[in-house]
């Protein structure tokens, strides 16, 4: 454990992640005021005493609505991968062991699948299914099964012709004993390395999805729809409105993405990345 | 030649998400958030019959399919104008923006990569490489944004908003579409950076290069002749995968800047559910992308020595 | 080498050209110092002369006008009097009031010539204008009529009758199409003579017939279109053919608001012909017009462009040789013109008017607009047909802090804008619930209201959106923030484009009254509000979306329509708005202004004008390109 904290980088990532939850489980007590409650007499403010990161245009506080973000975030993209690696996983052990006509099928899909950008993908789902929590979660997430199911069958694949593997089939065992019992433990670092590296893209694309104005709710306060504003009223008062929520975003990705890394380098070397010397 | 069926299998998979999942495209249409009608029975359903959704599925499909083959790409249901026109005057300045977005990332990702490898562990390194994992990180609307924001406050300047394209007005042109290739291009150099640093890593331990060292070879010559090719396959492996990031990271960013390119036109066929632009536009970028992948895979074939040696 | 023969031949018609012209110029001058013609007019005539200044009053008559700076004479009634030929001289025509006998009017001024405030001006550039919409169709009539929803932008392909000028501000009537115009003693024949000569873009000429079409379409529309300024236009009951060019209203009563009406920036003329051929429905097509510019082109979210109507009436305008109008954000507008990608804006928000003061290379001006945000709701079911429940939430909205937010743009109004006739004076109205700041006991009071009704605490409250063109705006998401905070309720945002608002009136959440939906009020350019509470809040009225019915403000409002005397109207206008304060039919934000910016280089007498009237640019020229 001690020299996971070696790496400054890995010891920045967790103490941002720690912070991160913290605020995620406790915005009230932490946030200054109501994210919501508009303040008619200090509009527009710059980052001052009484507000550190300013007011917006109706004197709403900035920090609170920042804070209060975090959960939403995290929310969202944690029921996104969860939901996304959990069906990529079992589809991708399915597709792995029985093989067959079953998995040509999965290629095929799979292959389509990522021959669209996640985020249109994600786009497309939500023009159909309508904004709102749930559906913006599913949309996020079926960007994310594709790669999932790949890289799980191909586990799948190597291990599958191990010699305990096929005594227990050759002992009558039923496959889903085998696939849980022998298979998919073996597939659990791959597992997290994908889930940990979809983290950081799924933030990004609740971001981008608010930004656009296809998120959740326009009230709620999320970093992307706060950042949107801005994108229209562009000028010299307002720039924190923006600027805060971008450098949370940008933290939050980055300690994702390092943990990430990290759990890459420990977990399985020969996967593609920073080769540590 | 997957492709093909693998495009054909694409706009099957874009019909389904339109047409089968529960939430009826024109019902999305239609609706608000909590479900409710905005528009009159009839009026549904005489933009049902416009639309032809009240054909059998198959017959939707195989129709969709005719008219896009035939380059008939509809027209917007809002704006009544054919999708077609649209794509025609936007392409370009998203092609624009794409291209130099990979010229830029590879124009600043590969040195920062290269020169990390090199100096391996060095203070370099380390700084570059944390460079890297911030410019990984900073969204690309983010970037677009601060962009603006920095040239509007300091300079007074704006890009224009208007489709200017390169042949007619190369200057105006990039001044619009460089701002946001800059914001795209180095999320993407970042990406660049690590794969070539940890490519080179790779090929430096390969036994030739090890070889050519034993032999005596000045270290630069190593690298130029040896190194280099090789470890920078994966890098135009890594460039055509993330094309797939870049339209996607176009729609935002062409919002950010108002620039009316194709991501735009998709932001706003979203916001105003406009079927008509969403299908075809998402067949296009679709299209695109694996037409770059088809692309990459032909770039690979020709300069891996390993497979021309085959 | 030319002989004699030839110089002699070549001198002598030079001679003979020569004498002719002086002959001709001195039969023009002669004809042109003909100033006064004899002609039989019933009563009155207007008539300035330059120099002193006589205003001479004879017991029992009323005089009829003045204007700044030039005299006035007045005839006394009985004689046969004549009738003037104005030169380059204004004149409001007011319809007077008419205690009992009548004054009629009769106007000429063919010789009136339209040019630009200033000298020498330039030739030549197209004139690149930002606007932020995109238009939802081309009928320069139909709905939307919100000035920034609607097609306006085609205003400058086409002509009214009448119109305001703007090269005094926009105080003052002059000719557009009608070079003379009477109006009978009694107030009920309004007679417009057009012009002669004048072309339609497609190079048929202008006819009575076109006028006739056109007036028809807007008095009584077919059951297909919604026409937006019919509800200036109620009180004619028939248009016909006067002969020789001369077109004939015929009012039902006489109304004070009615001829100023001609001068709506949208009471264009169209033709006959486009009319009938598309079944009297131009939401589709762009009808040629008899403007000083043609339509090009319209790429939606990108820009419109016009081109110089070389063919023009008037053939010293226009001065550019095209119109760009490009589309752009609120910000974006002025920061266009301080950027040179626009030459003019005619509004820009707060920000981008703020960052245009700073900048020495643009003109900018606030100006105010009689335009407004609302918001409206289903007054015809659960659970605003409950009066409590409207009350409620008219004392719930604090409109100082819709000022605050809107950082002084949007001022708190009652129900009319504070320069109408018959406004409240600010420092009144300010101190009455809902309308004043220190409101705490105006939320108590609708508290108890709402609670009264059934919904304490918002319990059970149906309504769960708001729909609207920004619900991330600073207007709405006060409305909101005060609804929501005071009474208890929880009414998210929904976001609609622009010019689809109207729409959501006819959806099926609004009919359920569980939507209220933000729209704007259109902008109207005459001080006799009348018309406009009528089309607002008359019952069944044409801009009336929220099934209002006040049967007590619709017997108010047809009063006024026929009451000439201004005082009087004036006493009405209070107590229609003491009665909308009692059964609010939705919430106005307030009456705001416009920020127009425009370069230095850009020649155009914007900084006179009184009010945001957006529209026609035909005396715009430019320095340089």
């Amino acid at each position: 454990m001690t020299n996971l904290l070696k790496n400054p980088l890995t010891f920045f990532s967790i103490i941002i992640l720690s912070i991160l939850l913290i605020l995620a489980i406790f915005p009230s007590q932490i946030a200054p005021m109501d994210p919501q409650k508009a303040n008619y007499d200090a509009l527009r403010s710059p980052p001052s005493r009484d507000h550190i990161m300013g007011t917006d245009y109706v004197g709403r506080d900035i920090a609170s609505r920042v804070i209060y973000g975090v959960r939403t975030t995290l929310i969202i993209a944690f029921s996104a991968v969860i939901l996304s690696k959990t069906i990529g996983f079992a589809w991708g052990l399915a597709s792995g062991y029985f093989g067959g006509w079953f998995d040509l099928v999965t290629q095929r899909i799979v292959e389509i699948m990522l021959s669209i950008p996640s985020l249109i993908l994600a786009l497309l789902l939500l023009a159909s299914l309508g904004s709102g929590k749930i559906t913006v979660i599913i949309a996020i997430a079926v960007g994310g099964i594709a790669g999932t199911v790949r890289i799980i069958r191909s586990s799948v694949l190597s291990i599958k012709n191990m010699p305990y593997v096929e005594a227990a089939k050759a002992m009558g065992v039923h496959p889903i004993i085998i696939i849980s019992r022998h298979i998919a433990p073996q597939c659990t670092a791959p597992l997290l390395v994908v889930a940990s590296a979809s983290l950081g893209s799924a933030i990004f694309a609740e971001a981008a999805l608010s930004f656009l104005g296809l998120g959740i709710t326009p009230n709620e306060p999320t970093w992307g729809s706060m950042m949107a504003v801005v994108a229209e009223n562009y000028l010299r008062p307002l720039w924190w409105i923006a600027v805060f929520p971008g450098i949370a975003l940008t933290l939050t990705i980055m300690a994702f993405n390092l943990i990430g890394d990290e759990l890459r380098d420990r977990l399985d070397p020969k996967l593609k990345g920073e080769i540590k010397d | 030649m997957l492709s093909i069926p693998t495009l054909i299998g694409v706009s099957i998979l874009i019909f389904f998400f339109m047409r089968i999942l529960p939430g009826d495209v024109v019902d999305a249409m239609v609706t608000d958030e909590t479900g409710a009608l905005v528009f009159t029975d009839e009026q549904v359903e005489s933009i049902e019959e416009s639309l032809g959704l009240n054909r059998p599925l198959h017959i939707q499909y195989l129709g969709w399919m005719k008219d896009v083959v035939t380059g008939d790409l509809g027209y917007s249901f809002w704006t009544k104008v054919s999708v077609g026109e649209h794509v025609r005057r936007r392409a370009p300045m998203t092609l624009e923006i794409a291209g130099l977005s990979l010229i830029i990332s590879w124009i600043i990702g590969l040195p920062v990569g290269i020169l990390a490898a090199i100096n391996r562990n060095s203070t370099k390194d380390y700084i570059s490489r944390g460079v890297v994992i911030l410019f990984l990180a900073i969204p690309s609307f983010y970037a677009a944004l601060g962009f603006l924001i920095f040239f509007v406050l300091l300079f007074t300047w704006r890009p224009p908003v208007e489709v200017i394209f390169f042949w007619q007005n190369p200057i105006q042109s990039l001044y619009v579409a460089l701002p946001a290739a800059v914001a795209i291009g180095t999320g993407m150099a970042a990406v660049v950076a690590r794969m070539a640093r940890s490519s080179i890593l790779e090929v430096i331990r390969e036994d030739y290069v090890r070889t050519a060292k034993s032999k005596g070879l000045t270290k630069r010559t190593i690298i130029n002749r040896h190194v280099l090719k090789n470890a920078l396959i994966p890098v135009i492996t890594i460039s055509g995968l993330q094309f797939g990031n870049l339209l996607s990271g176009a729609i935002a960013v062409e919002a950010a800047l108002s620039i009316p390119g194709l991501g735009a036109l998709l932001a706003q066929g979203l916001a105003d559910r406009d079927w008509m632009i969403i299908q075809n536009l998402v067949l296009i970028f679709a299209f695109l992308f694996i037409l770059i992948n088809l692309l990459v895979d032909i770039i690979y074939s020709l300069i891996d020595p390993r497979i021309r040696y085959d | 080498m030319r002989t004699i023969n030839e110089i002699f031949m070549r001198k002598s018609k030079l001679i003979l050209l020569i004498t002719s012209l002086a002959i001709f110029s001195l039969a023009l001058i002669s004809c042109a110092s003909e100033t006064i013609k004899e002609v039989e007019v019933i009563k009155e005539v207007i008539k300035e002369v330059p120099g002193e200044t006589v205003i001479k009053e004879v017991p029992g008559e009323t005089v009829i006008k003045e204007v700044p700076g030039e005299t006035v004479i007045k005839e006394v009634p009985g004689e046969t009097v004549t009738k003037i030929k104005l030169q380059q001289e204004f004149i409001t025509v007011a319809p007077t009031p008419i205690p009992g006998g009548g004054i009629a009017i009769s106007v000429d001024m063919s010789d009136f010539v339209f040019a630009s405030n200033e000298p020498n001006p330039v030739y030549g550039g197209t004139v690149r204008m930002t606007f932020g919409v995109s238009v939802k169709h081309t009928d320069h009539h139909q709905m939307p009529v919100a000035q920034g929803a609607g097609p306006h932008n085609f205003t400058v392909m086409y002509n009214g009758l009448i119109r305001m000028n703007p090269n005094d501000g926009m105080q003052t009537i002059m000719p557009d199409l009608a070079d003379k115009w009477e109006i009978s003693a009694d107030g009920t024949i309004y007679k417009f003579h057009l012009r002669e000569g004048v072309k339609w873009h497609d190079g048929s000429m202008l006819k009575v017939e076109d006028v006739v079409a056109t007036f028809e379409r807007i008095v009584n529309p077919p059951d297909h279109i919604a026409i937006g300024i019919q509800s200036l236009f109620t009180e004619i009951d028939s248009i016909e053919d006067a002969g020789n060019n001369w077109v004939q209203f015929n009012l039902k009563r006489a109304s004070a608001h009615q001829f100023n009406a001609f001068t709506m920036l949208n009471a264009t003329i169209m033709p006959k012909k486009c009319l009938e051929e598309n079944n009297f429905d131009l939401r589709e097509v762009v009808c040629p017009g008899t403007g000083p510019f043609k339509f090009v082109e319209y790429i939606p979210g990108e820009y419109m462009t016009f081109e110089k109507n070389e063919d023009y009436w008037n053939p010293a305008l226009p001065y550019v040789d095209g119109i760009k109008m490009i589309h752009a954000g609120g910000t974006a507008r002025g920061v266009n013109v301080i950027t040179d990608i626009a030459d003019f804006a005619w509004n820009t928000s707060e920000d981008g008017y703020a960052q245009a003061q700073a900048e020495p290379n643009v003109n900018s001006k606030r100006m105010p607009n009689t335009g407004s945000n609302y918001w409206g709701w289903n007054n015809a079911v659960a659970p605003f047909n409950d009066k409590r429940v409207r009350k409620a939430f008219h004392l719930v909205v604090n409109p100082h802090n819709f000022t605050k937010v809107s950082l002084g743009s949007t001022k708190p109004s009652r129900w009319i804008p504070t320069l109408a006739e018959g406004a409240t004076p600010t420092e009144e109205f300010y101190n009455l619930a809902g309308y004043r700041d220190d409101n705490a006991a105006d939320i108590a009071e609708a508290q108890k209201l709402m609670a009264d009704a059934g919904y304490a605490n918002c319990e059970g409250f149906p309504v769960k959106t708001m729909a609207g063109n920004k619900p991330d705006d600073a207007l709405p998401v006060a409305f909101m923030d005060m609804i929501n905070s005071n009474l208890g309720c929880d009414i998210q945002p929904r976001a609609v484009e622009r010019a689809l608002v109207q729409d959501q009136f006819s959806g099926a959440a609004f009919k359920a009254g569980t939507e209220i939906i933000q729209h704007l009020v259109p902008v109207q350019a005459i001080k006799n509000y009348t018309p406009f509470m009528m089309g607002l809040y008359g019952t069944d009225s044409t801009q009336n979306f929220t099934n209002y019915s006040n049967p007590e403000v619709d017997a108010l409002l047809d009063t006024m329509l026929g009451e000439l005397d201004a005082d009087a109207r004036a006493g009405y206008t209070r107590l229609v708005q003491s009665k909308l304060d009692e059964d609010p039919p939705l919430i106005l934000a307030g009456f705001d202004s416009h920020r127009a910016v425009w370069g230095k280089h850009v020649h155009f007498p914007m900084d006179i004008r009184t009010q945001s009237i957006w529209g026609r640019i035909d005396t715009l020229w430019m320095d340089k390109r």
